[in-house]
């Protein structure tokens, strides 16, 4: 009894756009990029109790080259950005990125020498989770607000992405400390 | 760190660097660990700290004693309530003064539970690691109980900033006991199913006994505490042997391994849990009546309703707002038994309200530098149970 | 076994090396002469009545603009007679080295390199005396009171991502942003 029998021999019609951000929004394959109190608060997301795959995105990778959600939950020192940034590069399109907590955000209560102050500066993000650290049911909201998002995205966005993410940052750094990053390395459109 | 790449061509060339971390499965966040292997025999180990350096310590220099309350949750924040008390209590020890005998009792309990806490997650996740996910899910939803209870009590899941010097930020709440007492109850069963599926399991028992073995005299020589020094045959515990919050008044034994292995510290860790219970049975029964923190206008605020009508206690409260607390000159040590190990706070106080120096003794500190020595001529695999046994916490790590 | 008659016993046996103790807080501290740092450490530890054999902490401490400059604080413990003693030595900033404890106590090793790392005191004779919590690179000392808490370069663009090996001076640009 199911979707064949009701409609027998016959044909479905839809979008590129509906059918793809389907598959994409409810199979995310999260990379748990813990790495402090956050990441504890992702394990119990992911464990018994909250159970993130309820939503689909049980999947834990720890391979960037097979996810496609990378949940950054905790704070990012400096010596620490290089790897998220190498982690990040590897992934394979599309990705999305939940910058999970204060700390990862902006840097929360370490305005300190060794703290990155928001891994906004170093990869783009594309959903925030405030708190300190957030609850399990932030990072499900989180991620549903994500699968929204996901929704209403068209396949075409992805088509160039390397200069639209390039724009993104470049329009971050033009705003915050009004610096030219059209030089960027490695990233000729 | 960087690989020497003169040190990498003049090696011989059956030997392979390998990089495990930072980002790792199971490398529990951000440890980094540089492998020569022969073969899969590990033959140099090299660990890379820092990943996680916050600059916690720089920090608090510039923070009120107060203020530095919520960057201790941060040090090791699967167990943040222990770490909370430990630092209230060395700024209690400088400053001299005595809580009262319900938020001693109280905080005795919420550092016990917290063990319990602690324990669940580092066992669950040992077992995970090494490939049984079972033990991790059964064992997990018990701290989600003691999360509920800390919840109700603190307001938080995870950063408690609790405790306050001179007592407590509240009171209990009505079924407190209660709750406790459920917990108390519901536990034993969950974790004789812990022991049924890993204690005489062959997998975990191959791949435990005898892996990652640390003598008593290495053990001691390298700074080892808490469950670590334990299990390699050393009854040190800060609570029996220096107690404070009360311990002495409560019967609890010390469980001592043998061979200083991780089937050795997994099954410490499990009895640790099981007197942590029984410590909690017998401080639940009857906390102390009374007030929960010192009447002392100079050190703890006054009640808001006083606040808001008499003048008095209005100066008090600006005081303490506005400049803290101020101990006299000098230096303290303080160090508590915290679930992995001894954590000691080391203040030095210039008086004035921000201390001069704040130093934090992580046990995980000490013990995560032998591990190259529990490594070294090992599988590559036994790696990764080696350093689940260990509960390394990089919060307090790095600090 | 009381810690005034080992405290008496190592002064009568190295009478040159401890310069005071005094008494606070439930603790006692000796204040060590800093050539003689590991010689006293070595007693302590090999006496035979209460051998201090649980190393529990080296850290430093920066009181600029004072001098001496830098205090280097040991923390050890002897078990099982369960007994704590603090150690102080006190280095000045022309000539900021001391003899590594290493040798006496390997648990030593990283706490003299974060006290390297954070304060830049030389440990002389410890085997990898390296950066241990900072990058490699990272030219200065952070835990010195002359160095800003904000540090003086901030990670800023993933295209700048070692702003203290490249020199950059707009990493810190936006020092203070709240």
């Amino acid at each position: 009894m199911g979707i064949e029998t009701i409609g027998g021999d016959s044909f479905v019609t839809t979008t590129i756009n509906a059918v793809a951000n389907w598959g994409r929004k409810n199979s995310l394959w999260p990379l748990p990029f813990g790495t402090a109190c956050c990441g504890i608060e992702m394990m119990s997301g992911l464990a018994s109790r909250f159970d993130i795959s309820r939503f689909g995105a049980e999947v834990v990778r720890f391979s960037p080259r097979q996810a496609d959600l990378l949940i950054v939950a905790g704070t990012i020192c400096i010596k620490m950005a290089p790897v998220i940034r190498t982690v990040w590069e590897q992934m394979m399109e599309p990705k999305w990125v939940i910058s999970m907590g204060a700390c990862a955000s902006s840097g929360g209560i370490y305005n300190t020498y060794s703290t990155v102050q928001g891994v906004d500066h170093v990869i783009p993000v594309d959903i925030y989770i405030p708190g300190c650290a957030p609850r399990p049911e932030a990072l499900l909201d989180a991620l549903l607000k994500l699968q929204d998002k996901i929704k209403k995205e068209t396949v075409l966005d992805r088509r160039n992405v390397p200069a639209a993410e390039r724009k993104r940052i470049m329009k971050k750094g033009s705003r915050e400390s009004g610096e030219d990053y059209t030089a960027w390395p490695g990233k000729s459109e | 760190m960087r690989v020497d790449v003169e040190q990498q061509e003049g090696m011989p060339s059956d030997r392979m660097v390998l990089n495990l971390g930072p980002s790792h499965p199971a490398m529990h966040g951000t440890l980094r660990v540089v492998v020569e292997l022969e073969g899969e025999i590990i033959r140099k180990a090299t660990p890379e700290i820092g990943y996680l350096h916050r600059g916690m310590e720089k920090l608090s220099e510039h923070r009120t004693y107060p203020q530095i309350l919520p960057l201790t949750d941060r040090l090791n924040y699967v167990s943040a309530l222990m770490n909370n008390i430990g630092y209230i209590m060395a700024v209690e020890k400088l400053l001299g003064i005595e809580v009262t005998p319900r938020a001693q009792r109280l905080r005795l309990i919420l550092c016990e539970l917290s063990r319990i806490a602690d324990h669940t997650v580092c066992v669950g996740i040992n077992a995970v690691d090494i490939g049984a996910m079972t033990p991790f899910l059964y064992i997990y939803h018990q701290r989600e109980i003691i999360y509920d209870i800390f919840e109700k009590l603190t307001g938080a899941r995870l950063h408690y900033t609790y405790p306050r010097v001179g007592g407590m930020a509240a009171d209990i709440y009505p079924g407190f006991e209660d709750e406790v007492k459920a917990f108390l109850e519901g536990f034993p069963k969950p974790l004789e199913d812990l022991e049924s599926l890993l204690s005489r399991n062959r997998i975990w028992v191959d791949r435990t006994r005898g892996v990652g073995v640390i003598s008593a005299e290495d053990a001691l020589d390298y700074g080892f505490t808490g469950p670590c020094l334990r299990a390699a045959g050393v009854p040190y515990d800060i609570r029996r042997d220096r107690p404070y919050l009360g311990y002495e008044d409560f019967d609890f034994k010390v469980p001592v391994g043998t061979n200083g292995d991780i089937y050795d510290r997994y099954l410490v860790r499990i009895e640790e849990m099981r007197q942590s219970m029984n410590i909690v049975r017998q401080a639940i029964e009857g906390i102390p009546e009374g007030p929960i923190n010192i009447d002392d206008p100079k050190l703890f605020l006054p009640e808001k309703k006083l606040v808001y009508t008499q003048m008095e206690e209005l100066i008090h409260h600006f005081k303490i707002i506005m400049h803290g607390v101020q101990p006299p000159k000098g230096e303290a040590w303080f160090s508590t038994e915290a679930a992995n190990g001894e954590l000691g706070f080391y203040i030095a106080s210039e008086g004035g309200p921000k201390p001069d120096r704040l130093h934090i003794r992580g046990p995980c500190f000490a013990i995560y530098q032998a591990f190259p020595k529990m490594i070294e001529g090992r599988f590559i695999a036994d790696v990764i149970g080696i350093l689940g046994s260990l509960n390394i916490i990089a919060g307090e790590l790095d600090r | 076994m009381e810690l005034a008659t080992i405290v008496d016993k190592l002064r009568e046996a190295l009478p040159e090396a401890v310069l005071a103790s005094r008494e606070g807080f439930g603790d006692t501290t000796l204040t060590v002469h800093p050539p003689a740092i590991r010689e006293v450490c070595r007693w302590l530890k090999e006496n035979p009545e209460a051998p201090f054999n649980l190393f529990l902490d080296v850290c430093g401490q920066d009181r600029f603009p004072k001098e001496p400059r830098f205090r280097v604080i040991y923390h050890i413990y002897a078990f099982p007679a369960n007994l704590r003693l603090r150690l102080e030595v006190e280095v000045g900033s022309d000539n900021i080295e001391i003899d590594s404890v290493v040798p006496v106590w390997r648990g030593a090793d990283w706490f003299e390199r974060e006290v390297f790392d954070m304060y830049g005191v030389r440990f002389a004779g410890h085997p990898d005396l390296r950066r241990l919590l900072s990058p490699d690179e990272y030219g200065d000392h952070p835990m010195r009171k002359d160095f800003p808490l904000e540090g003086k370069f901030r990670i800023e663009s993933p295209d700048d991502l070692h702003p203290w090996e490249t020199g950059r001076p707009g990493g810190g640009a936006n020092r203070g942003r709240k």
